[in-house]
């Protein structure tokens, strides 16, 4: 009964919150933002102008976000991947099929995500889904030759040091504009021909760190993931 | 059908999230309801200015048609990555749990808390004690 | 030019820190002076390198502004405070590499809040702060503190999650995120439709941070579970960042009615739960949800002598809060318990140096004269306009003494030397400002400020509020009432959100 009681409570709750925003909400009908697409576009050289809000007005917002990504990867390791001396048996699907086509798969997914980031200042994308895409085409590579194959090759390549040295990069790149006597969080590299892949090497740069950066964190987390609970 | 708009839809996932958050026991459908606030939130933020006419904020542009605001599109991606990283660890904290009271049901997890809280020297607080200073060790 | 850098260098120390493992500490003493420098420029002539920034050199428009106004100074100075004391606390300490990060995040992140003015940036550093606090929580990994910050995680999301709602309606109707952007468009119209919904929205999602207690269920469990030093970082800064993010909207809405209303629920209601805990942290933790009760009142009364006493209290009570966490701390550690009968009864085991850190940290907080609860509490008291105000800060006063007044049998009895105490050189840096306040407030508020502490009446009140607070306690102990503990749970928690977002939203509807 109590139950009950409890459950039907919850739900006038959620509709009268749902019902006061929705029956409150006035928007106005003319854009209270002035139109200055065009100033984004000149700073910053990219024609796409989310990537010129996002790694070029807003910043300092982007570089936070960041930062609540590598948080994320550092809780993920420390809680699961802390006993070193348990053997994980992850497994590869016993299916012929599967590993084939994920054979010729992930190298066409690793290079979608190539493309979404070096071009995310030109169409749609950007470092974050690049790197995410990126990383699933890592995971289908898991499932051809699996999870401690990679885990050992990416390893030895020194993965693990680039976890911390890329956000370290990142912040110097906001910093460094300093040197230049321009403010920091501004363009680092001068903007180049707009349209163009070279055109705003700034955000170019940033796009391929940050893809990078969410390229290894989703990994170490899908890693952590996969060795805590054995097989996919 | 002005009613159907993004706004509408982001609040009624924000009810049906909360409810579920409420009312459902399982830890995991709690985080998936929890998911699906944050996600009502991220589609209110993007479905507040828009109108079917405007155009992507990709210059150039067709002469004449109003842009899309790129300034919330903007701010999504970075809650969307927000959002992302509050499941990765709630989904951590919840595996961690079950693990050490082998059951996903809220109220039994509540319980068991409580009690451990008021009594230390339980069993199960000990088992707790010497696995954490197994960790130590194993560091 | 300088003032993104100071976040900036945090972050980076942190990182140095996982990729040289040996410099952790190094990397904490760095960081600390590089705070206590930017603290030296700012009040010196080169204060104008400080000057109000916006992040990029873009226009204040679409980019993020940054200032480092009083409100900034003074919580940078609480910063360094307990930055100091963490720092010494740990000094001797085996440090993890990812414990060193994670502070170094959190201090961070909590400098990067009170330099902006700039409400989605204020969203993704509270989102941060979240995250970091809920890893350093449960970071002995004992089951009490994952569920704790388990709970935490779940509701301060949802309440983040309420505060973009409320940043998205901000946004479309004013066309800036920019502070000052958004209080031009509020004055020009008081009365447009969408404030009430938008302030309900904004100030119902940080209330969950804030530690009110309606909102902030999570409270109790979350601060009284984590390792002493997180604790004191938790009750003395963190908490405090809600209450910053606060202060700004009340800058911009008209929002004194409703904080006074909450600062009265969470004053009292924290009081009087504090009152039958038996658990010291656990007391602790309702003190500071009630504490909250008092910066609440302050703000709502919407005075500069209101607005500096908010200041100089948020700044005492970090100092004597963590004093009395690190202090509980290291009695946990004595005695194997923090239950008030167990500490009492072996009271014997417990170093002379905490226990005289437990006795400074009571007499602060319940506001006695000399020290720094009270000279921080006597501006609120005399700015603190009407009687329902007056009453209610009466009130939390007698609470807060009732409750310490449980301490009293642990101060008498045996003064035999125990054991030494390693945070005792922590309690030096938090005792100095509980002893010296008063030239501190000098400094930072001007001659004017202190003028109510040297007022007869408000001293010979707080006097009187401790004594009647010690008379409470003693006819509570023969009632033996308890108050309902079963509110702490998830299920609550998300009930008080959500029903709690809907009060505020009629209240503001109503005027």
């Amino acid at each position: 009964m109590k139950t009950l009681v409890r459950n039907i409570l919850a739900v006038v709750l959620s509709l009268a919150v749902f019902g006061i925003v929705v029956f409150d909400l006035a928007i106005p009908e003319e854009p209270a933002r002035v139109d200055d697409s065009a100033l984004l576009a000149a700073t910053t050289g990219a024609p796409n102008l989310v990537s010129a809000v996002y790694l070029g007005a807003r910043l300092y917002d982007t570089l936070f976000e960041v930062l609540v990504f590598t948080v994320a990867v550092i809780g993920v390791r420390f809680y699961l991947l802390r006993r070193s001396s348990e053997a994980p048996s992850a497994s590869i699907p016993e299916s012929h099929v599967l590993q084939a086509s994920a054979q010729i798969l992930y190298p066409l997914i690793l290079i979608l995500g190539v493309y979404l980031t070096c071009f995310g200042h030109l169409s749609p994308g950007g470092g974050f889904s690049g790197g995410v895409v990126a990383a699933s085409g890592l995971l289908l590579c898991v499932m051809s030759i699996g999870a401690d194959t990679v885990y050992r090759r990416l390893s030895g390549a020194g993965i693990e040091r680039l976890e911390w040295a890329l956000p370290m990069l990142i912040v110097a790149a906001c910093v460094l504009p300093l040197a230049f006597a321009r403010p920091a969080l501004s363009n680092l590299l001068p903007v180049g021909r707009a349209g163009h892949l070279f055109g705003s090497p700034s955000i170019l740069l940033l796009n391929v760190l940050i893809g990078l950066k969410v390229l290894i964190g989703s990994w170490m987390v899908l890693y952590a993931f996969i060795r805590h609970r054995g097989e996919i | 059908m002005d009613w159907l708009n993004g706004t509408t839809i982001a609040m009624l996932l924000f009810a049906i999230g909360a409810t579920a958050l409420i009312v459902r026991k399982d830890l995991v459908v709690k985080l998936l309801a929890l998911g699906l606030v944050n996600s009502s939130g991220i589609l209110f933020l993007i479905s507040i200015r828009f109108r079917p006419e405007m155009e992507a904020p990709i210059l150039p542009t067709r002469a004449g048609m109003p842009i899309a605001d790129p300034l919330p599109q903007a701010l999504v991606l970075s809650a969307i990555v927000i959002n992302f990283a509050i499941l990765a660890l709630s989904l951590v904290f919840v595996m961690l749990l079950v693990e050490r009271y082998h059951s996903t049901d809220c109220g039994r997890i509540e319980h068991a808390v409580e009690v451990d809280r008021a009594a230390p020297e339980s069993r199960s607080a000990r088992e707790d004690e010497s696995a954490s200073r197994q960790d130590e060790e194993a560091r | 030019m300088i003032l993104p850098l100071l976040p900036l260098s945090h972050i980076f120390l942190g990182l140095a820190a996982i990729a040289w493992k040996r410099s952790a500490r190094v990397t904490l003493l760095v960081a600390l002076f590089l705070d206590v420098g930017l603290v030296a420029v700012a009040f010196s002539p080169a204060a104008h390198l400080l000057s109000p920034i916006a992040a990029g050199g873009w226009t204040d428009a679409i980019g993020i502004r940054l200032a480092l106004d009083p409100l900034a100074l003074d919580f940078l100075l609480l910063t360094v405070l307990l930055e100091s004391a963490v720092v010494v606390y740990l000094w001797r300490q085996r440090l993890r590499s990812t414990f060193v990060i994670l502070l170094q995040f959190l201090v961070g992140a909590v400098i990067a809040l009170v330099l902006t003015q700039d409400l989605f940036n204020t969203y993704v550093i509270l989102e941060l702060l979240t995250l970091v606090s809920f890893l350093l929580v449960a970071h002995d990994r004992r089951t009490l503190q994952i569920w704790a910050s388990l709970k935490y995680l779940i509701l301060a999301s949802v309440g983040m999650s309420i505060f973009l709602l409320g940043v998205g309606i901000v946004y479309a109707n004013v066309g800036s995120l920019g502070l000052a952007a958004v209080a031009r468009a509020v004055a020009e119209s008081p009365n447009a439709g969408w404030i009430p919904l938008a302030a309900a929205l904004l100030v119902a999602g940080v209330s969950v941070k804030a530690g009110i207690l309606t909102f902030s269920l999570w409270l109790p469990d979350a601060h009284s579970a984590a390792p002493a030093a997180i604790s004191a970082l938790l009750s003395g800064l963190v908490i405090k960042m809600g209450v910053v993010v606060l202060i700004r909207l009340s800058g911009v809405f008209p929002l004194c009615t409703i904080l006074q209303i909450l600062g009265a629920v969470t004053g009292i209601g924290g009081a009087i739960y504090a009152m039958s805990s038996k658990d010291l942290k656990r007391m602790l933790a309702f003190h500071t949800l009630s504490q909250i009760g008092y910066l609440l009142i302050g703000i709502g009364a919407a005075s500069d002598l209101a607005a500096n006493g908010v200041l100089a209290y948020a700044l005492a009570h970090g100092s004597f809060k963590a004093l009395l966490f690190l202090a509980a701390g290291a009695a946990y550690d004595a005695v194997g318990s923090t239950d008030i009968a167990e500490l009492i009864r072996s009271r014997h085991r417990i170093p002379l140096r905490t226990r005289a850190a437990l006795l400074l940290g009571t007499l602060a907080i319940v506001g006695l004269p000399p020290f720094d609860g009270y000279i921080a509490k006597a501006p609120l008291l005399a700015a603190a306009h009407g009687w329902a105000n007056q009453i209610v800060l009466l009130l939390v006063g007698i609470g807060t003494a009732a409750s310490f007044a449980k301490l009293l049998p642990l101060f008498r009895g045996p003064y035999r030397r125990v054991g030494a105490d390693p945070a005792w050189w922590s309690y030096v840096v938090l005792a100095l400002p509980i002893v010296l306040f008063l030239p501190i407030e000098r400094a930072l508020f001007g001659a004017a400020f202190v003028r109510p502490v040297m007022n007869w009446l408000i001293a010979v009140e707080s006097v009187a509020v401790v004594a009647t607070g010690w008379l409470v306690h003693r006819i509570h102990r023969r009632l033996a009432v308890r108050a309902p503990e079963g509110l702490f749970r998830l299920e609550p928690g998300m009930f008080a959100i959500l029903a709690g977002f809907v009060t505020i939203y009629v209240l503001l509807r109503l005027g």
